[in-house]
This record gives structure tokens, C-alpha cells and sequence, in this order.
């Protein structure tokens, strides 16, 4: 009896897990789906990406790439 | 954790960008193979000294043509090999990131991607060449104003304007420094009866090629083989005849350009006066060609500072800013 009422209390105990746990899924998907796209942000995002503060890293890349063919030429 | 890369996939050479480091490789875009077995000899510097010289088991090939992808299998090899030396491995799988011509097709897109995909990378993105070269140009595209870039690669020509971070018109043409090897290749076999090779060829538009006339027009010897004899034979190139022999190939890049221009709307047409027009690639390094670009548009045009890095660089400041430049990607405005 103690094996049949352990059996059945893991079943009510899987049964609540994988339903809470779809109801976490269908929420967040819901969620995310209903969340609207902030395209000012996203292209605001993308002009900063390409500004000339960000493009600090690139300019020390040109140079170093300038030395390589200088080094190469010499 | 595996430092994501950019590749810049050109006819001619191909040059990796890794993260956090920079360029970490440039070299030709021939791949040796031994024909029989289908194995890999050699890639690279050590695979171009090879072209037209190998036994009849060896093949040295480039396996992209006019910017397009002839062989997909060696073009899949040659990218597994490069994400190899640049460090990926299974439990290091990167971002990739590939520069490509902006007339690549459907299926050349696919091929690439999924090529990079099953040699490694967590994620391959494709970015056009023009829009790679015009930020490793160093070119202020953010802002509202028209910014040309010209990119003559080794197998094709592209024009873009771009504004605000974007392509508002775009040119492809399928010339290339290759399609101007081509050119001097058969001159010297009608003029001359001679046959020579393609590296003689691109040796003769190093030397003495020109896109207009130069202080620095000389002539050149060049050998190769009498096509009635079939003997090896010496002949002397002008500088004037190969400008001859360019001229043509040249005018169809110049072309590409003015057609790009004419699809310019006007406001932005009208910045291009002040801020000119900027070359980048392999093929802008023949000799004239902005003198001869600017002559026939009427615009300034200004050689960028790195002219063979640009496209790589530029790819590769998309990769240190992934997120917030995604939008550029091919696969992301579809």
C-alpha cells in the first residue's frame, strides 16, 4: 500500500512539474511574442555601433595592418 | 571560449579577422590537391606557388571565380582548414562571419553558409563586401550624408553609396583584377603569338600596367612559349599596348561606376562633389585608376589607406559590435 501510494503521489508530482513548467514556457513565449521591437532603439543601437567614438579599436587595427605593410615592404 | 571570426572570402586572397586580436591571416585563395585522392597538399602562399607548375596528380585551383563560387567542395575544404589553423575546434565553436560579393546568388549564399556551418562555426552570417569596406575605410556612414565607396576586387567591381549605416544604392559588375590578367593574356597571344601564364600575366599589370598615361611608363620582358614554334620565346612589352590591352576591362569597371551614380538619389549625388569617392581592393591599385575614375565622373576620388585590408577590417568591427550591427547582415534583411 505504502509502494502504490508513493507510486502515485511521483505520477501527481510529474504531472504538476511538466504542467507548471509548460505553463512558464507558454508565458514567456507569450510574453516575448507580444513584446513590441523598439526599432528606434535597435537603429539608434546601430548608428553608435558604426559612430566615430566606437571605431577606436578599428583605427588601431589600420594602423597595425599600415605597420604589417610597411614591415613587409622594408 | 571561442573568439568569433571574420573572413573576407575574396577571388583573389582571403584574409581572417579573429576578435580581440585582428588580422591573423592573408594570404591567396588557391587551394592544392592531389587528384586522385582528393586530399589537401597545400593552401595559401605555398598552394600559389604551385599554380601552373604542378605534375599531372596535382591540381592548384582557385575555387571562386567573378566572385562566385565555382567548386563548392574545394571552397567548403578551403574554409574548414582556415577555421582549423584559426583555432576551432568542437568544443570551440565561433561566431563566423564571411564577406561576399553583394551579387552573390541564392544558392552561393546557402553553399557558403552551410560550408562554414559544417566546418565548425556556432553561426555564419554573410555581409556584403561593399558595406564591410566602406566602415574599414573608416568612412563616417552613420551619418545622413552620401558616402562612395568602389571596391575592385579580384573578380568583381562593386559601387555603394551608403547613408545611415545602410546601402541606398549598390553596383556589381563581374570584372575583376583577374578579368584584367585575362586581358593581357590574350593581347600577348594575338600580337605577340606568345602564351603565357596567368601569374606572368598579373607579374606584367604589377609592373608596367596603367589605367592612363604615367611618368612612370616603362617596358617589360616577358617570356613564355611561341604558339607556332612551341618554343619558349622572349618578347618586350610597352607599357602603352598593355594600357591597350586594359583598356577595355578598365572602361567597364568605370562604367559600373557611372551606373551607380546615376541610381544616386540626387541629395546624396550631391555630397559625393565634396566628399569624393573611395577605393578600396586589389584591382585600385592599378596604377591611374583614380586619376582616370575621377577624370571620367567628375568627382574626387581618394585611395583608402589600406585598400587590402578594408573589407576584413571592417567585418571584423562587426564582430567586435555582433549585436548591435546584426541588422546589417544578408540573413537578417531577408
Amino acid at each position: 500500500m505504502i509502494a502504490a501510494t508513493s507510486v502515485t503521489s511521483l505520477v501527481f508530482a510529474a504531472i504538476s512539474i511538466s504542467a507548471a513548467a509548460t505553463l512558464a514556457y507558454l508565458v514567456a513565449t507569450d510574453t516575448r511574442r507580444s513584446r513590441p521591437v523598439d526599432g528606434a532603439a535597435q537603429f539608434r543601437r546601430h548608428l553608435n555601433a558604426l559612430s566615430d567614438d566606437s571605431r577606436e579599436h578599428l583605427r588601431e587595427q589600420i594602423r597595425i595592418a599600415r605597420e604589417q605593410r610597411q614591415g613587409r615592404q622594408a | 571560449m571561442a573568439r568569433d571570426l571574420a573572413i573576407d572570402l575574396g577571388t583573389a586572397n582571403t584574409l581572417v579577422y579573429k576578435q580581440g586580436e585582428g588580422i591573423i591571416m592573408n594570404e591567396p585563395t588557391v587551394i592544392a590537391k592531389n587528384r586522385r585522392t582528393n586530399e589537401v597538399l597545400a593552401t595559401g602562399h605555398e598552394a600559389w606557388d604551385m599554380i601552373g607548375r604542378t605534375p599531372s596528380f596535382i591540381v592548384a585551383v582557385r575555387p571562386l571565380r567573378g566572385g562566385a563560387i565555382t567548386d563548392f567542395e574545394t571552397t567548403e575544404q578551403m574554409i574548414r582548414l582556415l577555421l582549423k589553423r584559426a583555432g576551432v575546434s568542437r568544443f570551440a565553436r565561433p561566431k563566423v562571419l564571411i564577406c561576399v560579393p553583394s551579387a552573390i546568388t541564392e544558392v552561393e549564399r546557402r553553399a557558403v553558409t552551410e560550408a562554414t556551418r559544417r566546418a565548425g562555426a556556432a553561426d555564419a552570417q554573410l555581409l556584403e563586401q561593399p558595406m564591410a569596406a566602406a566602415i574599414g575605410a573608416d568612412l563616417p556612414i552613420e551619418e545622413p550624408v552620401g558616402n562612395m565607396v568602389v571596391d575592385i576586387g579580384g573578380g568583381t567591381t562593386e559601387t555603394a553609396v551608403i547613408s545611415l549605416g545602410g546601402i541606398v544604392t549598390l553596383r556589381a559588375e563581374r570584372v575583376g583584377g583577374f578579368t584584367l590578367d585575362e586581358a593581357i593574356q590574350g593581347w600577348v597571344r594575338k600580337e605577340h603569338g606568345l602564351a603565357i601564364g596567368e601569374r606572368t600575366a598579373e607579374e606584367i599589370k604589377i609592373q608596367i600596367g596603367s589605367a592612363m598615361p604615367t611618368s612612370a611608363d616603362r617596358d617589360a620582358e616577358v617570356k613564355g612559349r611561341d604558339l607556332v614554334t612551341g618554343l619558349p620565346k622572349t618578347v618586350v612589352l610597352t607599357a602603352v599596348e598593355i594600357r591597350d590591352a586594359l583598356d577595355e576591362v578598365v572602361t567597364r569597371m568605370i562604367d559600373s561606376v557611372k551606373e551607380c551614380l546615376g541610381l544616386t538619389p540626387p541629395e546624396l549625388a550631391q555630397d559625393l562633389l565634396t566628399r569624393g569617392i573611395y577605393l578600396v581592393g586589389g584591382g585600385a591599385l592599378l596604377r591611374g585608376m583614380a586619376d582616370r575614375l575621377q577624370l571620367e565622373t567628375k568627382v574626387p576620388v581618394m585611395m583608402s589607406s589600406q585598400p587590402l585590408e578594408a573589407v576584413v577590417l571592417g567585418a571584423g568591427h562587426c564582430i567586435e559590435n555582433y549585436q548591435a550591427l546584426r541588422g546589417m547582415f544578408m540573413d537578417a534583411r531577408r
